[in-house]
Parts: structure tokens; C-alpha cells; sequence
């Protein structure tokens, strides 16, 4: 047995933790999502009416709490706030999302695959009615970043801009008079785009803009009704926080949902940069099969970029489809496949990736998912991962 | 002069061409220069939030701007590998040395040679990370 002096020891224990954890944060850290696996096979058509967010995504409705005490859960129970321990006002609705996650990772190195346990999220969410149409959403939580900013480096380091660990991923104050109808909202959140899936490390959220932390401030407008909803943005980055992209521009997004079992959706979005402007447009669409207990979700990106001396240019897309069988109350299997290629003229220049996600929701207030997943970039070593966590929210 | 689209009329067969042409593609034509490399490679798949962003700019490295991010490769030095700054086996490496890509830190690191392998939760296409090694080749300028 090889045994080291104290201090190295320790270092080396500090730079192994390091680089697990920036490992697990890159994969696998994530926010409070909605799952668009709900809508049509919960018997909701729209996103809202289980989130106080119009375009889903965020702290749930009271609605959404009882469907998931009543309905969603393998077994039923409370599923409003504090398991009904606490009454809270009308105009107050808050919310504690916590996850602890356990990770397998091989990227195919010498040392073999890796293990680790981290904590995921531990936010705290907050929605005031401040009048009957006038809200304001927040939230506060732990910010996850893969080392320390203090991390041994030579000379010529950057240094990081914050070293504050607590963020506010969303906030923002909207108008909404009614559930459905016309609404604006202003603040930090993801701009309403495409599938708006809940898992930030797929190719349709990582490479378009939606990846961990990369909410942008906006200035939103939209209109839903119960059959369709479209949603028009103006983003601008953190300059706050230095999170995320500095890409300004515009967002919009179209659902059309018929038979209360399809969705066709498009979208487009503008991200304008001093070093790449991106021209991004796409489809959607979800089919729920009731009698088979199968949901089909696709979205497709086309991304055409140019760059600064304004003559380079490539065409790329970024797609995803899956498949979700729902086989019991509270748990479905999905497998996925996904496709990133960031120059369609190059040879080599693409990644693909399947995987296979469970998710089960036993009991109100708690989820369980595994993620299973083979990233293949083209020429490159596949990188297997196994992802499992613990959702608990109060 | 580099002019890499495909459809340089935005047509209506654009769509069509793309998924035909993605299950092919060609050869290598982008630019081996930094002004490409960098927005186009380096920010989106190295400058996440938890990783080289200038909020976390972690092992000192902020890699999120055209500019920032080619003084943190050109200046940073690091270790072979983290316990090494400390075990004191190799002095910390520069990051690229120009026109040398075999003995340029970053080409190692993303292929994973003798290196933790970067990014670590997604490897970079090999094209991608052969467009990088030509741009070193070509002396690393800041162009």
C-alpha cells in the first residue's frame, strides 16, 4: 500500500474531490424544472396550470401540488407545502427543492471510471401575489462550480469575479390577470423555448443557450390559451453575475396543442455576440399514445452562426427525440437519443449521445431519477455516465 | 477568406441539404484562427457556468471572451496535473506552445493523454480538436 506524506495526501485528495466534483456539476447540477413528460399524460395541456410560471418550468401551483398528492405519486399523500403541516396565505406560495446525487463516470481514462456523491440544488422559492394580477417569483440557492477559485494556479491566472456560492437563478415580477391570457413578465429566467426539458446537460439546452445557470434577464410577453401559446422574449445577459452567455437578442415560441394529445410547436431565437452571432430556428412536437402509454417528444434546432470578420459562417443543428413509457402510477422509462453537429459542411464535427432515463415519483414531495447516457463525439473516446438522484421538495 | 455556407442563398432546400449533409459532411475548411476557434469551440464547450466562466474562472482560466480567453491560454501556466504542483515532479506547463502542438497542454488534455481529460463531461469532436492543433501549428496568433 502506497502511503503519502500528510500534505500530499491531502492535496491529492483535494484535487481528486476537485475534479469528480467538476465532473458532477458539468453533467449533472440542475435547477428546479418542470418535466414536460406531464403535460397530456397528467391530463394538463399546459404547463401552467402546475406551474405559477406561464411558460412552465419553476414552483408549482397548489393545482400541481394536489395532482401530485392525489394523482401523480405511486402512493398518495399531502403534497402541499410542509405536507400540510403549514397553511400558507393565497398570495404567499413557497418552496425548498433539495437533491443529493450519486454519479459514475468513464470517459475512458487510465484510472477507470470514477464515483462520487454531491449535493445537486438546495434552493429556496418564493412566489408573492402582490396584487390579483401583479407577482413577484424568486428564488435563492447554493451555487455549484466544479473548484474552488482559489485552486493552485501559476502566474497569469484570471480571477474569478465572485466568489459568492449563492445565486438567484430566477426572479422576476409579472402581470398576469388571469391564468390564461396575455401576460409580461420582466426578471431572470430562461427564455420559453422548444421542449423546455428539465435535464440541462441535453444537447438542446447545453448548446443553445439553456445550459446550467445560463438564465438570462428579460423582457417577456406572451399569450396562452388552451390550445396554444406563444411566447416572445428579449434577453440580455447576467452582467451581474458574469453567468452564462453575454448573447443579447430575442427569443419567440409557438405551441399548438390538439386533441389533448399533440403538440406541434416552432421556435426561433437570435443571440447576438461580439465574437458569433447565432440565427437559431427549430420545430417541435409531443404525440401521447393513452392506450399504449407512450409519449413521443422530438425538437429539432438549425443553428446558422457567423463570426466576426462577418464572411465565416457555418450551418449546424441540435436534435433530440424520445420515447416515454409510463409504466405504472409515478414512473415512467424514457429512452433518448441526441445529436449536436456544430458545422454540417465538416466531417467529424458531431456528437451523439442515447441514454435511458427513469424517473419515479413513490410519494408526494419525493422523486428518484436515474440517468444513463453514452456521449460518442465523433473520433473521440464514448463517455458513459450513470446519474442517480434524490429529489426532495417541501 | 473563409465562406463556409452551405446554402449561401438561405434557400427553402436548406434544411434539407443540412440533414443530408450531416450524415456526411466534408473536409476541414473552417478557419484555423482564434477569432473562430474561439466563439465557435473553445466558449461553449469550456466556458460553462461552473467551469471557465470569468464567475468561477476556474484553475484560473477564463475563457468566456475572444481576448480573455487568449491571455488565460497563453499566460496561464498549470501543473501536468493538479498534485504535481505540489509533489514537485514537473514544472507547471504553458498551456499552448506556438507551433508545437505535441508539446501544447490543451491538445493533450482534450485527447486525455497524460492528462485529466477536458471538457470532462463531453470530449470534443476530433475535427474540432484537430482545427485547435492547426491553429497552434500555425504559431497561435491572435487572429
Amino acid at each position: 500500500m502506497i502511503s503519502l506524506p500528510p500534505f500530499r495526501a491531502d492535496f491529492l485528495f483535494r484535487a481528486v474531490f476537485a475534479l469528480l466534483l467538476g465532473v458532477a456539476v458539468a453533467t449533472s447540477a440542475r435547477t428546479a424544472e418542470a418535466y414536460p413528460q406531464w403535460q397530456f399524460s397528467s391530463g394538463t395541456a399546459r404547463c401552467s396550470q402546475c406551474h405559477f410560471s406561464p411558460s412552465g418550468g419553476g414552483i408549482v401551483t397548489g393545482y400541481g401540488r394536489d395532482a401530485v398528492g392525489d394523482d401523480l405519486s405511486t402512493w398518495e399523500g399531502d403534497g402541499s407545502f410542509a405536507h400540510g403541516a403549514i397553511d400558507l396565505p393565497k398570495t404567499l406560495a413557497l418552496q425548498f427543492d433539495g437533491r443529493y446525487a450519486g454519479l459514475l463516470h468513464d470517459a475512458g481514462e487510465t484510472r477507470g471510471t470514477r464515483t462520487l456523491h454531491f449535493p445537486m440544488q438546495a434552493d429556496l422559492s418564493l412566489r408573492l401575489a402582490v396584487t390579483d394580477a401583479v407577482s413577484f417569483v424568486g428564488t435563492v440557492g447554493y451555487r455549484g462550480q466544479a473548484r474552488a477559485s482559489d485552486f493552485p494556479v501559476g502566474a497569469g491566472a484570471a480571477i474569478a469575479d465572485s466568489s459568492s456560492r449563492f445565486i438567484s437563478r430566477e426572479h422576476y415580477l409579472m402581470w398576469r390577470p388571469a391564468p390564461q391570457g396575455a401576460y409580461v413578465r420582466a426578471g431572470r429566467f430562461f427564455a420559453p423555448f422548444g421542449l423546455r426539458l428539465a435535464e440541462h446537460n441535453l444537447y438542446v439546452r447545453r448548446d443553445l443557450g439553456f445550459n446550467l445557470l445560463e438564465e438570462s434577464y428579460n423582457l417577456s410577453a406572451g399569450y396562452v390559451q388552451a390550445d396554444w401559446e406563444v411566447h416572445l422574449t428579449a434577453f440580455g445577459p447576467d452582467y451581474i453575475r458574469d453567468l452564462g452567455s453575454r448573447e443579447t437578442g430575442g427569443t419567440g415560441m409557438f405551441e399548438w396543442r390538439f386533441d389533448d394529445k399533440y403538440a406541434l410547436g416552432l421556435q426561433g431565437r437570435v443571440a447576438m455576440k461580439e465574437d458569433r452571432n447565432r440565427y437559431i430556428g427549430g420545430v417541435f412536437g409531443k404525440a401521447f399514445l393513452e392506450d399504449a402509454k407512450l409519449l413521443f417528444q422530438t425538437e429539432l434546432n438549425f443553428v446558422h452562426s457567423i463570426f466576426p470578420d462577418k464572411i465565416t459562417s457555418t450551418q449546424g443543428f441540435v436534435g433530440y427525440a424520445s420515447v416515454t413509457y409510463f409504466l405504472g402510477r409515478g414512473f415512467w422509462i424514457a429512452p433518448f437519443g441526441e445529436r449536436v453537429q456544430t458545422s454540417v459542411a465538416v466531417r467529424d464535427t458531431a456528437i451523439n449521445a442515447g441514454g435511458l432515463q427513469l424517473n419515479w415519483f413513490p410519494y408526494p414531495h419525493f422523486e428518484l431519477v436515474f440517468q444513463g447516457r453514452a456521449q460518442m463525439p465523433t473520433g473521440q473516446t464514448t463517455v458513459k455516465s450513470g446519474l442517480l438522484f434524490l429529489h426532495y421538495y417541501l | 477568406v473563409h465562406n463556409l455556407d452551405l446554402v449561401k442563398d438561405r434557400s427553402p432546400l436548406f434544411a434539407v441539404s443540412a440533414l443530408v449533409l450531416a450524415a456526411c459532411g466534408g473536409e476541414e475548411n473552417r478557419p484555423a484562427n482564434w477569432e473562430y476557434i474561439s466563439p465557435a469551440i473553445i466558449q461553449p464547450n469550456c466556458a460553462t457556468s461552473s467551469c471557465h466562466s470569468k464567475a468561477a474562472a476556474v484553475a484560473g482560466l477564463d475563457l468566456s471572451e475572444t481576448g480573455d480567453g487568449y491571455r488565460s491560454l497563453m499566460g496561464q501556466k498549470l501543473p501536468k496535473r493538479p498534485s504535481d504542483a505540489y509533489m514537485g515532479n514537473y514544472p507547471p506547463r504553458i498551456l499552448v506552445v506556438p507551433g508545437n502542438p505535441d508539446q501544447s497542454r490543451i491538445v493533450n488534455m482534450m485527447r486525455g493523454i497524460g492528462a485529466n481529460l477536458m471538457p470532462p463531461d463531453r470530449p470534443l469532436p476530433e475535427a474540432d480538436i484537430a482545427l485547435i492543433e492547426q491553429w497552434i501549428l500555425a504559431g497561435a496568433n491572435n487572429d
